[in-house]
């Protein structure tokens, strides 16, 4: 009886165990099934926002007969010399696409309305609407909602194009990837000094009184609070603050930093307080016999020794700093740009998942494409800091 | 050599030096100081900012408002324009999905962490330590994803099996799981630290008292890991309290409450302060403020009442 | 063996509480009877989607289907509404579930994989819109600032107005669905935009900001980068977050605050009378538009009629087969 209730009790550890195996597998693999097909090169350097170029052609010099090459499903005019094709975008949406364009088409001639520069239509450029002209006067417009035979057909009729946009598909997130690196940069520039330094006073200068504890208390309960409650401090405090500082409007990556620095004050100090206290007090004494000063030891000898516990402080710091959505959504906003300037709005790459996820159409597989460098830099992490723990932890006692 | 003694030995360099310990610990003094006052910062800014609707007047469509305090702790609705605005069922809606959270992820932990540490094999259990530290490190932003992906849907179809309809999977029961499988692996993590940490003498000593491995296991390691799983659970309902990104996306914002019924949507307090954000001036933005000093007390008030049971539980015998 | 009781005493909570999730302790409906798992649509409760206060395609929606009750105040409606901030999230909401109901706008209702209902009889199509026979309307109409303290960002909102008079805006807002006419004797941008030489000059480093109706955002968008390009390549920032900021944001009580706007659209009309009374030449109409009432596209059910849409929000009718 007792064996079976034994057998029992151990096999649902292994459930239970399995479970969180589970979980996580089932996260992986469904965040990569449906984001992989978005990865791409142009996914990580291209710019989230499509460009929209309106172009216009305002003579036909000689009407020629352009000869169809005959690709399938597609829809020839034989006036332009031009191809078009009914398909789908990386988001599922319709639209046309241009499949041919004839090596003598006077469509490779055009200029570019706003930077009056010559531009060519090019197969794999969307196409959304067209407006021409015949000679006697008669608008035809061309509608990629319509379907390609409508826009072919609009081709045909017209002579003289008058506005024709196209666009090149966005969806990029360069911006919000140099976002979360300069958020990194400047929380850690704030932070790691302030943190360092307090952890190196409570632990050396510190005279061991009520005033010291309280404080210490008062450090450790800052690490209960959770993220949003920083977010709404940093919306009152550190916007206004930044507005007058550098002449920000409403949110920016610096209002941003410093209120993810003072969210991550509390890990930094006690990472950074546990490394020195494991020095042996030997070192310090030793120090301070030879005639060194405090100041001296504390840079000389304490830092260099606790580096390992800085350093994974550091790394800890940066895993929050990626993984922080709410905070942010407070103290920056949910902007996604394609460039990332300090005293502006922005997103980091979290931020812009829910940006995503909570604006008009939530687009699930961009989500996930992102989430995948994300999780894929958080594993990197992770590895490093196991290594760092291992490789800098000299006075590990067996 | 000789430079360098003289150097120590001068006099003048001395007084430097020791000037210069006294500037030094003077900067580290005044660092530690502002990192201590930063938990007062907060709590003053979030307090002025979110007492304003009760005693400042708003001014809506020409006319002014207050908002009633008493309404707010008591209501069960969350807005009623102008400027009626009720928060009481928010707060039974947050304990709610925590206490059902937590019964579904204590149980979790302690199996995992006892089977990590004691009863797998030493390669095995290293792996599922790792796979539960990745856990830990998740974004909460992707825990939503996979909630509005996978999770809404296992509700949706539990919600078909009794007959009751969800608003397709967005449930309090969505939320629920996603909160557990956030807290397991911080519950966990602290579970096996503290069953590593139990001295060999007692598990031995229940050996040879001719008790069996899984006997020793569960009732003697357990026992004495009391205190150590107790600060997991604590931090583990720190974690659910806040938790405000990935509920977001499967809670629903349900307008009143509170709600018991699994398959209805549901509001919690952190939820309230993150979704419609749309305004950043006015009544609507600064009663967020209020909400979150809920938040805080809430917390602090779990925080102290867990600490006096996990202090009155903690003694090893 | 303490947690192996907790552990059956906790499995046997969560199994009743998920059976008791079959019967209300809340104030919400649910359906008690014992029929199959797979029963049809029309055995179900209706789920009732709408969206938040500051829409202009709720304001739309109840006042036409005669609710006006509900337009500002969420406790007229059936208890169990999910609300949502968005038309797009109002797409996901009616997608992800078969026994929904919600309303969106008429230009994202072929995109959105959702069943447009016919409306007392009327099949919700542009044509119908056209020739005055759908009665579910409203406007799309835009607003700007006033008062500017830049006189580039001024010229191009002037240029901008001039902008949507031309032909190729508007085919624009014909290419979104948006539903007007287009005349040949619309002026070209082509003829008009010597009037306006802000846009030869390269205006990179201004930014307008855009908001309002999140019905109306993929016409604005569009319109926004088009214009960029024949406009010196200003910055578009779009921040959409329902009609009732639009006049609010430009010229009304947050027309300095952190989330000023310089050109918002409403999917509804400008109270002038009362709430909000825009300076005269400040606002206009950029296309009609109508509001659709979505369901699920497994959802057998295809027509209603307004009584029928105020007793489904109102919590009167609570079953799909009690639309016949």
């Amino acid at each position: 009886m007792r064996k079976i209730k034994e057998i029992l009790l151990n096999a649902i550890t292994y459930l239970f165990s399995g479970f969180e195996v589970l979980v996580l597998g089932a996260i992986l693999v469904y965040i990569f099934s449906n984001g992989f097909s978005s990865l791409s090169l142009e996914l990580l350097t291209g710019n989230y926002y499509e460009k929209v170029e309106t172009l216009e052609y305002t003579r036909q010099e000689t009407i020629k007969d352009y000869l169809n090459p005959g690709l399938d499903d597609s829809y020839f005019s034989s006036k332009w010399g031009i191809s078009f094709i009914d398909t789908e975008n990386k988001a599922g949406e319709k639209i046309v696409m241009i499949n041919y364009v004839d090596e003598y088409s006077p469509l490779l001639s055009m200029t570019n309305s706003s930077t009056k520069e010559y531009a060519s239509l090019v197969e794999k450029q969307v196409i959304t609407k067209v407006i021409l002209e015949d000679l006697d006067g008669n608008m035809y417009l061309g509608f990629a909602k319509n379907g390609a035979d409508s826009i072919a057909e609009a081709f045909d009729k017209g002579d003289i194009i008058t506005n024709l946009v196209v666009t090149t598909s966005g969806g990029g997130i360069r911006g919000s990837l140099l976002t979360t690196l300069y958020l990194i940069l400047l929380t850690l520039l704030i932070a790691l000094p302030l943190g360092v330094g307090a952890a190196i006073y409570l632990t050396q200068y510190a005279p061991k009184n009520k005033i010291t504890s309280i404080m210490q208390s008062m450090i450790d309960m800052t690490s209960g609070i959770p993220s949003i409650i920083f977010g709404l401090v940093g919306a009152i405090v550190f916007i206004p603050f930044m507005n007058n500082l550098i002449g920000s409007d409403g949110g920016s990556i610096a209002s941003g930093a410093l209120t993810l620095a003072i969210m991550l004050l509390p890990i930094i100090i006690r990472t950074t307080e546990e490394a020195i206290n494991v020095i042996p007090t030997t070192y310090r004494n030793a120090s301070l016999a030879l005639g060194a000063s405090s100041t001296q030891t504390t840079f000389k000898v304490i830092l260099p020794n606790a580096l390992g516990g800085i350093l994974t402080s550091v790394l800890l710091s940066i895993g929050r700093i990626i993984g922080e959505s709410a905070a942010l959504i407070y103290a920056v906003g949910t902007a996604i740009k394609d460039t990332a300037i300090i005293n502006q709005k922005s997103t980091s790459l979290a931020v812009h998942i829910w940006s995503l996820m909570s604006g008009e159409s939530p687009n699930f597989e961009l989500s996930c494409a992102i989430s995948i460098v994300i999780l894929v830099i958080v594993l990197v992490l992770s590895i490093i800091t196991k290594l760092v723990a291992k490789k800098l932890n000299k006075f590990e006692v067996e | 050599m000789g430079k360098y003694l003289t150097n120590q030995i001068n006099p003048n360099n001395i007084k430097h030096r020791a000037i210069n310990d006294k500037i030094t610990k003077a900067i580290f003094m005044a660092i530690t100081v502002l990192c201590a006052l930063v938990i007062v910062l907060i709590v003053i800014f979030v307090f002025i900012k979110g007492i304003s609707p009760f005693i400042n007047d708003y001014i809506i469509d020409g006319i002014s408002y207050r908002v009633n305090f008493w309404g707010f702790l008591r209501g069960d609705f969350w807005f009623q324009p102008p400027n009626i605005y009720g928060a009481g069922f928010i707060i039974i809606n947050t304990m709610y999905v925590t206490l059902l959270a937590l019964l579904i992820a204590v149980p979790t932990s302690v199996f995992t962490s006892l089977f990590i540490s004691k009863i797998a094999p030493k390669k095995v259990g290293s792996i599922v330590s790792y796979i539960v530290e990745l856990l830990a490190s998740i974004p909460s932003i992707i825990y939503g994803l996979f909630g509005v992906g996978i999770i809404t849907k296992i509700v949706k179809f539990f919600a078909g099996l009794v007959n009751y309809q969800s608003a397709g999977g967005i449930s309090t029961l969505a939320t629920v799981l996603v909160l557990a499988i956030m807290i397991i692996p911080t519950i966990t993590m602290l579970s096996t630290t503290s069953i590593n940490a139990v001295k060999k003498d007692i598990i031995n000593g229940s050996l040879a008292l001719g008790a069996s491995v899984t006997q020793t296991n569960f009732k003697v390691v357990l026992t004495s890991a009391k205190s150590g799983i107790f600060a997991g659970v604590i931090l583990g309902v720190g974690r659910a309290l806040g938790e405000a990104t990935a509920i977001s996306m499967v809670a629903g914002n349900a307008g009143g409450g509170p709600t018991f019924n699994l398959f209805d949507t549901t509001r919690t307090l952190t939820t309230t302060m993150l979704l419609g954000l749309k305004e950043t001036l006015g009544l609507d933005y600064d009663i967020r403020f209020s909400v979150g000093i809920l938040l805080i007390i809430i917390i602090l008030l779990t925080n102290i009442l867990l600490n006096v049971v996990k202090r009155k539980i903690g003694k090893v015998k | 063996m303490k947690k192996f009781l907790n552990l059956i005493g906790s499995v046997i909570i969560g199994l009743s509480l998920v059976a008791c999730g079959g019967t209300s302790t809340s104030s919400s409906s649910s359906s008690t009877s014992p029929s199959s798992s797979s029963s049809s649509v029309n055995d179900a409760n209706i789920k009732v989607y709408t969206r938040d206060t500051t829409s202009g395609t709720r304001d739309g929606f109840f006042t036409t289907i005669k609710f006006e009750e509900a337009v500002k105040d969420n406790t007229k409606l059936v208890s169990g509404y999910v609300e949502l901030a968005s038309n797009g999230d109002m797409i996901n909401g009616v997608k992800n579930d078969e026994f929904g109901i919600g309303y969106i706008s008429l230009s994202t209702l072929e995109t959105s994989g959702l069943k447009g209902l016919v409306y007392e009889n009327v099949q919700p199509t542009e044509a119908n819109v056209l020739n005055g026979t759908y009665k579910l309307t409203r406007n799309f109409n835009y607003i700007v600032r006033t008062e500017y303290d830049n006189t580039r960002k001024e010229q191009i909102v002037d240029a901008y107005l001039a902008f949507l008079t031309t032909k190729e805006a508007k085919a624009t807002v014909v290419e979104k669905h948006g539903i007007l006419e287009i005349k040949s004797s619309d002026p070209s941008w082509q003829t008009i935009k010597s009037n306006y030489p802000i846009c030869n000059q390269d205006n990179s480093d201004i930014t307008i900001y855009f908001g309002g109706s999140t019905s109306v955002e993929g016409i604005a968008k569009a319109l926004s980068a088009e214009f960029s390009t024949l406009c010196g390549n200003f910055v578009a920032e779009h921040n959409h977050t329902g009609s009732g900021d639009a006049y609010k944001r430009t010229q009304g009580s947050e027309k300095d605050g952190a989330s000023k706007l310089d050109i918002a659209f409403a999917s509804r009309e400008f109270k002038l009378a009362d709430s909000e009374p825009a300076a005269t030449e400040s606002y206009g109409k950029i296309c009609v538009d109508a509001i659709v009432a979505a369901v699920n596209s497994k959802n057998t059910v295809s027509k209603v009629t307004a009584v029928q849409l105020k007793g489904i929000y109102e919590g009167t009718i609570t079953k799909w087969s009690q639309l016949s």
